[in-house]
């Protein structure tokens, strides 16, 4: 019983009617309405580890791609055979071993800057021709960003392209289609990038190229489920029984609802070029010298890791980060467009 | 479900028909010599080589002999190595690349699902946490930087088992766990996914409200549910396995398939490439209709619908 | 004299959310006798599964009891371990869900899953449990049981697998069988064939039932008494006549007037939504939406006031210095049916 009750006195008057007001008020929902688009920003937004990812790709594009006024193709071709393979040295922490421009060798620490005038400090040390390593780095991290970026881009094109028409048009069209990408995906991945590389020869665009022919399958799938149930909702049955056109329809109905996929589609598929280019570029057969990726820079890394470990730590971090950043940011998306699945 | 067969079986066959026309006109529009010294050859021998290898007949019978002897797994001589038939080559390595694929993925999984059930158990505690991060981690750190890590500290530095090499079974240790990484991380996120849904269904419900303990409702209700779709990931992890045994097998020395597809391509040796996207995409052209049948066999609403 | 089976007094219980303190049950008591079906009825979001669901144990993780007892036998159920509970459920207290689609383990086989609480509890044998599993199927009426007993959920049909459902809970011939609205997902016609089900069940195996449902139609044919639910608490307690024909609160008139009957031309619907349960109204609950209020019902929680030796009302209405008001002429009618039954049992 409430214990505010005691205050109450029952008085004659306490059994007076009262009159109703209108329902509208008791209907009345408390709380502000919030679109679509606010609800995923807000579960977005709770997710910390995806925030911050979303940060650190934002910082290392902007350092990657604000860096192309001074870090280029013909900066980096320069080389300095004085300054070759020098570890990291940062003004002010001569205390620091790693950062000091000290390497272990035989097991002493010795400055491997004796003999370089004083002064000259390289953030994350030289490679084997001199060049800075840091540079290097941002460059190699813009070359990957764009070979990844723009596969996936043709990715997306290719596979919402092909899933929506396979959806809408249904049928036989829909069959053969789905036969079509049933084979493709019978191939390996791999084989499919090998043999464009093989025969349009390595380089930068032969690899995006490779990557976005090999990739497309996945989204064309899943938007293709998503057109065939959308296709059935009542909404879309609704706008064609007032005789919208196919494309409207398709641009004010069946694009908002996939955005969602296409956008966690993408921010996968992004992670996933890196890491291919990347491979293939260590292995040899994706990007090479004098263009540098970070698969290249891993690549020549490997060759001095005996000694020289950092030539292959640095460039290995700033891959890892990316990937782990892409891949939480994925998940995030996917957690705020879809918390069905969430704890 | 014999129909069903059928169907698959005669897709498998498209496909490979496909990719065997395809590789091999690709590869005849190829500039290169398959001659390591052509630039020194008289046209004599340049002829008498032609007619060795059958280069000399027009392109249409090259590939149907090609094609036919595709089916019985001859994919002619090799380019690199001018005497050897590129099946040869292939067969010679097919034991170290299958034992290690095959090591790699029981390990990856088995772990997996632990990792992952023990997370889903978990759920929201730091043990979950953890469980993620390692996760997340072991999917986005590529296995090929992980190899080289490994292979400095653990083999050089450390000592604990062999740097490089195949043969011993301390060799395979770390190549293993190099490429069981992916895999790993993927059943664990996926066994976790699956694990937390199943705990919140009604059946799992109706378990507890039989008196089950938690431990008897996951043992006998949620585990089967969580693994049984597990199985159709194993198509995408034999391809992972593909892709990554070409750089751990480089990386650990190890004699495999994936170690002459890297020197074949680097040097332009075609037969050697045809025959090894032959022999992966006939490996996972089978895979992926083994998996399909055994799914069908262990899912009971599959089992007994069609 | 009947035997009082279960005693929930003052029952509280609170939900831990990231908006706050949901008081979703806020002093319930009632009781239930052997052999009895007491009903449960209520708007969604009233409370009635959460105070079942405290009956069993299966409260979700974020609720607290805030006060309270639940008396099984003497013991007080909110006061016990884990393990006892495993103990008491599917074994002397079980439970059947609202969708039959999704209770049952898709990969398991049907008797698997009726056999299973009798292996637990009673300690019987994979074949002794299996062989009352098939008595089971039979008595809730599944044709070819022999065979089917090796089948799977997704090869029966929803009303079927209900009967399954129910065979599950009744195998160890629980003393307290909780409904939480069973036939909600069913076809009409099916409905009623498993409502016939469990009444025949219900004698032979005697046990209590505790009914959850919104349906009023179905409470007028399975009920022995009925409890009404609002916000939270119970409005009005009485047997299935009193409540069907002497209805007191405002909220039940309302339940029922919104019945279609034969004779209906328009239906009747109560405007409105029930209270926000973060910030539980003072008074009456149902004050806002309730036609008859007073002033009072928006300051003080009314007590239960006695209609009958069964039949209580919270409601000011009954207060002796309240006004007389005219119910809506659904509810006269039946006040005069009411008065009809009453003189016939005096003779």
């Amino acid at each position: 019983m409430d214990q505010d009750a005691s205050n109450v006195k029952i008085t004659p008057e306490s059994f007076e009617h009262v009159e109703k007001g209108d329902t509208q008020s008791a209907e009345h929902i408390s709380g502000p309405s919030l679109s679509f688009m606010q609800n995923v920003w807000i579960r977005f937004k709770s997710n910390k580890a995806a925030m911050i990812s979303a940060v650190i790709i934002i910082v290392m594009v902007v350092i990657a791609f604000g860096s192309s006024f001074w870090i280029n193709n013909s900066s980096l071709v320069k080389s300095a055979p004085q300054y070759a393979n020098l570890p990291a040295k940062w003004k002010g922490f001569d205390w620091l071993n790693g950062l000091n421009g000290k390497i272990k060798q035989n097991g002493v620490w010795t400055d491997a800057y004796a003999s370089v005038p004083a002064g000259k400090y390289f953030v994350a040390g030289t490679d084997y021709l001199g060049r800075s390593l840091a540079q290097r780095i941002i460059y190699g991290t813009k070359i990957s960003l764009i070979v990844a970026v723009v596969a996936a881009f043709f990715d997306l094109a290719i596979g919402i392209t092909y899933g929506i028409i396979s959806g809408w048009k249904g049928g036989m069209t829909d069959n053969i289609m789905q036969r079509i990408i049933e084979i493709i995906s019978s191939i390996p991945t791999l084989v499919i990038v090998v043999l464009m590389l093989v025969v349009l020869k390595p380089g930068i665009t032969s690899i995006i190229l490779a990557l976005a022919i090999s990739s497309w399958t996945t989204m064309a799938r899943q938007i293709r489920a998503e057109t065939l149930s959308l296709k059935n909702e009542e909404y879309v049955l609704a706008a064609r029984s007032l005789g919208e056109s196919t494309f409207k329809i398709a641009t004010k109905h069946l694009i908002p609802n996939l955005s969602s996929i296409i956008i966690i589609q993408t921010m996968y598929t992004i992670p996933s070029a890196i890491f291919f280019e990347a491979f293939l570029s260590f292995i040899g057969i994706g990007i090479s010298a004098p263009e540098t990726s970070l698969g290249v820079l891993l690549n020549e890394g490997q060759k001095n890791f005996q000694f020289l470990p950092y030539q292959m730590w640095y460039p290995a971090a700033v891959l890892c980060v990316l990937m782990i950043a892409f891949n939480l940011l994925g998940d995030g998306l996917r957690d705020a467009f879809d918390p069905k699945g969430q704890r | 479900m014999a129909k069903y067969l059928l169907k698959r079986i005669f897709y498998m066959i498209l496909t490979l028909f496909l990719v065997a026309t395809i590789t091999f006109f690709l590869m005849k529009m190829m500039p290169g010599s398959p001659y390591a010294n052509e630039a020194k050859m008289t046209a004599t021998q340049k002829a008498i080589m032609n007619k060795q290898y059958g280069l000399d007949k027009p392109v249409i019978e090259q590939y149907i002999t090609y094609l036919a002897g595709a089916a019985h797994g001859d994919f002619g001589i090799s380019f690199q190595y001018s005497n050897q038939p590129v099946s040869s080559l292939i067969g010679a390595r097919l034991g170290a690349s299958a034992q290690l694929g095959l090591q790699a993925l029981v390990v990856g999984v088995i772990l997996g699902i632990i990792i992952g059930s023990i997370a889903a158990m978990n759920q929201g505690t730091w043990i979950d946490s953890t469980a993620t991060i390692v996760s997340i981690i072991g999917k986005s750190v590529p296995n090929f930087v992980l190899a080289v890590l490994l292979q400095y500290y653990i083999g050089l530095k450390l000592g604990w088992f062999p740097i490089a090499g195949w043969g011993e079974a301390a060799q395979t240790i770390m190549p293993t766990i190099a490429l069981s990484v992916g895999p790993l991380a993927e059943t664990a996120r996926f066994i976790r996914t699956e694990m937390v849904d199943t705990l919140s269904s009604d059946y799992v419900e109706l378990g507890k409200a039989k008196g089950l303990s938690r431990i008897e409702v996951i043992r006998k209700h949620t585990l089967r549910n969580s693994m049984i779709p597990l199985v159709t990931l194993i198509g995408p992890y034999a391809v992972a396995l593909m892709t990554g045994s070409m750089v751990i097998e480089n990386i650990f020395n190890i004699p495999g398939i994936g170690e002459q597809f890297t020197k074949s391509i680097l040097t332009n040796d075609y037969p050697t490439i045809m025959g090894v996207s032959m022999v992966y995409c006939f490996g996972l052209v089978v895979i992926l209709l083994l998996t399909d049948i055994v799914y069908s066999l262990i899912d009971p609403r599959i089992r007994l619908t069609d | 004299m009947a035997n009082r089976i279960l005693d929930v007094k003052n029952l509280k219980i609170d939900f831990h959310t990231y908006a706050g303190e949901v008081k979703a049950i806020r002093d319930v008591s009632f009781h239930l006798d052997e052999g009895e079906t007491l009903a449960i009825v209520g708007e969604s979001g009233s409370g009635k599964s959460v105070t079942t669901r405290s009956i069993i144990g299966l409260l979700a993780k974020n609720s607290q009891i805030m006060g309270g007892q639940i008396l099984f036998h003497g013991k007080d159920l909110l006061k016990i371990s884990e393990k006892e509970w495993q103990q008491i459920r599917g074994n002397q207290i079980a439970m059947i869900f609202q969708d039959p689609m999704t209770s049952l383990d898709p990969t398991m086989k049907i008797g698997q899953q009726i056999a299973e609480p009798l292996i637990k509890h009673k300690g019987a044998s994979k074949k002794e449990a299996w062989a009352k599993a098939l008595e089971m199927m039979k008595a809730v009426g599944i044709p070819n049981a022999e065979e089917r007993i090796n089948q799977y959920p997704h090869q029966f049909s929803g009303g079927m697998r209900q009967r399954i459902v129910i065979a599950i809970a009744l195998i160890c011939e629980p003393e307290i069988l909780l409904a939480d609205e069973p036939t909600t997902a069913l076809d009409v016609t099916v409905q009623a064939e498993i409502l016939d089900l469990m009444k025949d069940l219900q004698k032979r195996v005697k046990t209590s039932i505790i009914f959850i449902t919104h349906d009023l139609g179905v409470v007028a044919g399975m009920a022995d008494r009925v409890n009404v639910m609002y916000a939270g608490e119970f409005l009005e307690k009485g047997t299935v006549d009193e409540i069907f024909y002497n209805p007191q609160h405002p909220y039940t008139w309302g339940l029922i007037n919104s019945m279609p009957t034969l004779t209906s031309e328009k239906l009747e619907s109560i405007p409105g939504t029930p209270p926000d349960l973060l910030d539980p109204p003072k008074g009456d609950p149902f004050a806002p939406r309730n036609k008859y209020a007073m002033k009072i019902d928006a300051q003080m929680k009314p007590p239960f006031f006695k209609v009958s030796e069964t039949h209580q009302a919270a409601t000011w209405l009954l207060h002796p210095d309240a006004p007389k008001v005219t119910p809506p002429d659904e509810i006269v009618r039946r006040w005069e049916h009411y008065k009809e039954l009453q003189a016939a049992d005096k003779d």
